[in-house]
This record gives structure tokens, sequence and C-alpha cells, in this order.
């Protein structure tokens, strides 16, 4: 369905240091930088995607390239049979992309006139908008906010518009930009839940970039991690995450107290340490073992035992990535 | 698929909706624009009695068609503004992940607004005729009138794609506002947005010719005001298609060329 085949995006970056000329004046001479740099994957149908990297890394550049706004360097995409960037007329009938931060809503008017304007857009006729809003508009519980003008809307009202707003043509590829960006805990899941339900009854692909971990963590079974501009991780969540073999136990202790004495082999990793706590990892069939030993020393006050996190993981996959 | 676009059209008038306090500002807009006009041509013809071949009638008559055309050509001025701030912020994404082709999206929003304002101006025109102003003597047949908005709508086609084009260098140039500034000169020096070019030197009228700039303005003006031979009124009509034509080929070239480059800034 989403075919990325070794493609790669430069920019041009204006030389900090060059040698002045009459050339160079009127042309600013200027070096390419990779934002992507020879990256390949494939999309099943119905496949939830999380596409995680730090800022810069190229998250949102290869999402403008599969969705057609961006037009790559060198590498082939094809998503459902089309090339985005050459044939967008009719490929971005076919697809939506929902920007967190950008608003595809008329602001001045009301809610109901931005959708009548992109029932047009995707050519869809009277009958088939109608079923269409009803279903969504009752699915998200939306139909009090039509008729209010966009500007009035909390920003969480206003991000279910939009969500309507770009799958009023039943696509068959979502790309979602950071889509709960600057959401409370409820809209965000509201919003997740609905692309969930949307993924399991009509099997529509998800592609998500975002920032907030956990959503990935809730909502993908995959997970591609990019890191400038480069693919070094794709796979399944799970297996990244090692959630089987490992555990997080959180200590509480006395000031006097050296967590350092708490290694006592292999199996066992110091990850953080603080002046009042500190953070193990123990292998899973270890765990009793190191209670145990813990509940014997005095200067413990508390412990917390915890799955490890997936912000733990990628922290750790970046640093080594950093190092390498 | 023009259906996607007219709905700009409702789009726009659902703005007015709005902001109804603005769209009565701008009914009294042509009006107050003209009284001004007329009191500081009364000053300068108490000491002539012509000015080229044009008399104070023939004055006053030309600035009341020129705020009616101004007010509908006017909003394509803010299209390379428009364009380069899309383009710079990055919003063009928005356009461009959807089914919609930038060029044709905007120049409808602004076709609207000009039909809006030159059917308004129109009407203004008749009622200023038969009520005000009725020594004015603007022949006002069905005739005359169509061919005026004939040409005004090519006037708006050549300065949109003028403005088009210079917002569409923001894909090579980060900033193509100054150059829009020059633009904005050029067109108030050729077009007849100032003074009539027939009272122009005749180097500048010579100049004016060959530049597109005089068929924004002076020549719906002058198919209204009746100062165009047949043959003269032809070879004007004529003119403005063939720029229409040439200066919306080099758009879309440009357009197409530029967007491969786009780099899409601001996340």
């Amino acid at each position: 369905m989403i075919k990325v085949s070794c493609v790669s995006k430069t920019y041009k970056v204006p030389k900090k240091t060059y040698k002045r000329s009459l050339k160079n004046i009127i042309i600013k001479p200027y070096t390419e930088v990779y934002a992507v740099n020879n990256i390949s994957f494939n999309i099943e149908e119905g496949e939830i995607v999380g596409f995680v990297g730090l800022n810069g890394a190229g998250k949102t550049t290869t999402i403008k390239m599969l969705s057609g706004i961006l037009t790559p360097t060198n590498g082939e995409i094809t998503v459902l049979g089309y090339i985005p960037y050459k044939e967008r007329r009719e490929y971005t009938k076919k697809i939506s992309v929902l920007m967190g931060q950008r608003s595809i809503l008329f602001y001045d008017i009301p809610v109901i006139e931005s959708l009548k304007f992109y029932k047009d857009v995707y050519e869809l006729d009277n009958n088939e908008f109608k079923d269409r809003l009803d279903y969504l508009s009752g699915k998200l519980n939306l139909s009090s906010l039509l008729h209010i003008p966009v500007r009035k809307l909390s920003l969480g009202q206003r991000m279910k518009c939009e969500i309507v707003a770009s799958i009023l043509h039943n696509p068959k590829v979502i790309f979602l930009d950071e889509p709960t960006l600057g959401l409370d805990i409820i809209s965000k899941q509201e919003i997740l839940e609905f692309f969930r339900y949307l993924n399991q009854n009509f099997k529509t692909t998800i592609f998500l970039t975002t920032h907030d971990i956990s959503d990935i963590d809730r909502f993908c079974k995959r997970i591609i991690i990019i890191d400038k501009g480069k693919i070094i991780y794709d796979g399944d969540i799970n297996t990244i995450k090692e959630r089987d073999k490992f555990k997080i136990v959180e200590i509480t202790h006395t000031n006097s107290f050296d967590a350092n004495n708490l290694i006592t082999c292999n199996e066992y990793n110091l990850i953080s340490k603080e002046e009042y706590k500190s953070k193990i990892r123990v292998k899973k069939d270890k765990l009793n073992e190191f209670i145990d030993f813990v509940l014997h020393e005095n200067d413990i006050l508390d412990i917390n035992i915890n799955t490890i996190s997936l912000e733990d993981i990628l922290n750790g996959i970046y640093e080594r990535s950093e190092h390498d | 698929m023009i259906i996607k676009y007219l709905r700009i059209a409702k789009v726009e008038f659902e703005k007015t909706k709005e902001y109804f306090l603005n769209f009565i500002g701008q009914i009294i807009y042509l009006p107050m624009q003209f009284l001004l006009i007329y009191f500081l041509w009364k000053f300068v013809y108490s000491y002539n009695s012509q000015i080229g071949n044009y008399s104070f009638n023939d004055m006053i008559e030309y600035y009341l068609i020129l705020t009616i055309v101004q007010s509908a050509i006017m909003p394509v001025g803010i299209i390379t503004y428009e364009e380069w701030n899309d383009i710079n912020q990055g919003n063009l994404n928005l356009y461009l992940s959807k089914p919609l082709f930038y060029p044709f999206y905007l120049c409808y929003r602004k076709i609207v607004l000009f039909l809006w304002n030159i059917i308004f101006g129109i009407l203004f025109l008749i009622f200023a005729n038969i009520t005000i102003l009725p020594w004015l003597k603007i022949t006002l047949y069905i005739y005359n009138i169509s061919l005026f908005i004939l040409s005004s709508f090519l006037g708006f086609m050549i300065m949109f794609n003028l403005f088009f084009i210079v917002g569409t260098l923001t894909f090579w140039v980060e900033n193509v506002l100054t150059l829009r500034d020059n633009v904005w000169n050029m067109i108030k020096i050729f077009s007849g947005e100032i003074l009539p070019i027939a009272i122009f030197p005749s180097f500048i009228k010579k100049i004016s010719v060959i530049l597109p700039f005089q068929y924004i303005y002076y020549t719906p003006i002058s198919v209204l005001q009746g100062k165009l031979t047949n043959e003269q009124l032809l070879d004007s009509i004529g003119f403005q298609i063939f720029w229409v034509i040439f200066m919306s080929i080099i758009s879309l070239i440009m357009w197409k060329k530029g967007s491969v480059n786009y780099t899409s800034q601001g996340g």
C-alpha cells in the first residue's frame, strides 16, 4: 500500500562562510543538507504505524513527501499505486493529511460552511455528504458545534471538526502529523480512539508522527524511529520495549544510601541516580531475588515496580545513535 | 470540477455576513472616495478649463469610473503577500494535500470580490448618473456596460497574473515584497491609476503601449467613457486578451517549476 524505496530529500542551506566576490553577492553560495537520507519501508493496508524522531529528525519531511507536498530528491514513493507528487490531483482524493498545528477550516464562518466547501472539493454528492456528516458528527459528538464560527471553538472542539473535514471523503490512508498537539488528556484520548475505530472498522491505514510518546505507545503496534534523516529502527513496538524481559524498579531511599551497592550482578543496571531516588533496570526472572535483597536494606523507604516506558527506550536508542 | 471553486463564492459571502459592519463600511467607501476626488479636481480646474483633452467633467467621470474599477481590481494587490506568506509559513501544505489547484483557488477568491464590487459599482454609477450627477452624461447601455465589465475583468486578470508571478518567485527568492512594491509603483504610473495616460508626456505614452499596465485601468475606463473608436476598442481588448493569455502561461509554468522547488518551511 505504501512503498518507500531509497528516498532522500535535501535542502539548500546558505553557507556560513564564503569568499566575498560579485558572483557570491548575487547568488549566495549554499550547501545541501540531508533532511531524509536513503530511507526505505513498506506499510500494508490496515496498519497503524508510529513515526518517531526528535525535532529535525526528518519526520515531517517524510510525511510531506508521502502526502505529495514535497518532491523527493532521490528514490521512489508509491502510495495506493500513485506517485504522490506526480499524480497529486487524483491521489489527494484518496488520502487525508491532518496537521495538528494547521487549520483547514475557515476561521470566520460556521463550521458547516467549511464542511460544505470540502464536500465540493472532494466531489461528494448531497446524499453521500449528509450520510457521512451524520455518521461522523454522531461519532465525535459535534452536531451542536456545526453552526458555530470556528474562531469560537475550543482547541479540542476545533480539532474534532478538522478531523471531520479531513475524512469526509472516507480516505484509505490517513497521515497524522502531531494531531494531538496542545490537546488535553480527554480530547487526546477521544481523538486517538476515534482513529483506532476507523482503523478497525474500515481497515484505514494510519501513519502517525508525534512528539508524545504515550500516543505511540497506546495507539501503534509498529514503530519506525528516524534520527538525523536515517531510519534506526523499524519493527514491533513490544520488541523494542523488551517489555517482557525487563522491569524498572524505582527506589526511594535516604540521602546517605548509595544505589551502586545494589548492583551486584550483570542483570541489574542503574539507570538513574538522584539524592533520594534511584532507578534500576532488572531482568524479569531476577526480580524476586532483587526485591528480596532490597527489602533487607534499612535505608530503603519505598519501592515501585514499573514496565519500561517507551520514552526510556527511545532515549537509550538516541544516545546509542549519538555515540555511533 | 468548477463547483468547488464556485463554493468559494459562498464562503466569501458568508464571511461578509459575519462581519456586517465591515460590509456597510465598504458600501459607503465609494461615495466617500469619490467626494475626495471631486473636491481635489474642483480646486485644480479652478485655474484651467482643460487639461490635455480632458475637461473638468471628463476628469470627474474618469475618476468616478476609476474608483469603481479600482474597488473591483484592487483586492488582487494582496495576492503576492498571500502567496509569499503561504509559501514561507508552510500554509501551502494545506492546499497541496487536497484536490485543489492553488492558483485557481486564489484567483476564484478574488473573482468573487471583483464581481461583487463591479456590480455594486455599476449600480452606484447608474444611481449617480440619474440623481446627483446628471451632468456627467455617461452613456450607460447594456452594450457598453457589458464591454466595460469584460474589459475590467481582463484588466483584473492581468493584475492578478502580475502579482501572482511576483508571489511565485518566493519559491526561489525568499523576500519578494520589495519587488512587489516596485510593481505597484509601475502600475501607478503606467496604468492610468494616478492620471489618465492621455495627458502624460509622449515618451510615457510610447512606453505604456508596450507594457501591460495601461490595460489594467486605463482601457476599461476609456471603454466606458466612449473615448475609443471601434477600431481602437477592438485593438485594446485584443491586447488585453493577449496579455492575459501570455501572462497566464508564464504564471502556470512558474507555478509548476516552483512547486517542485517547494521546501515547506515551518514544520
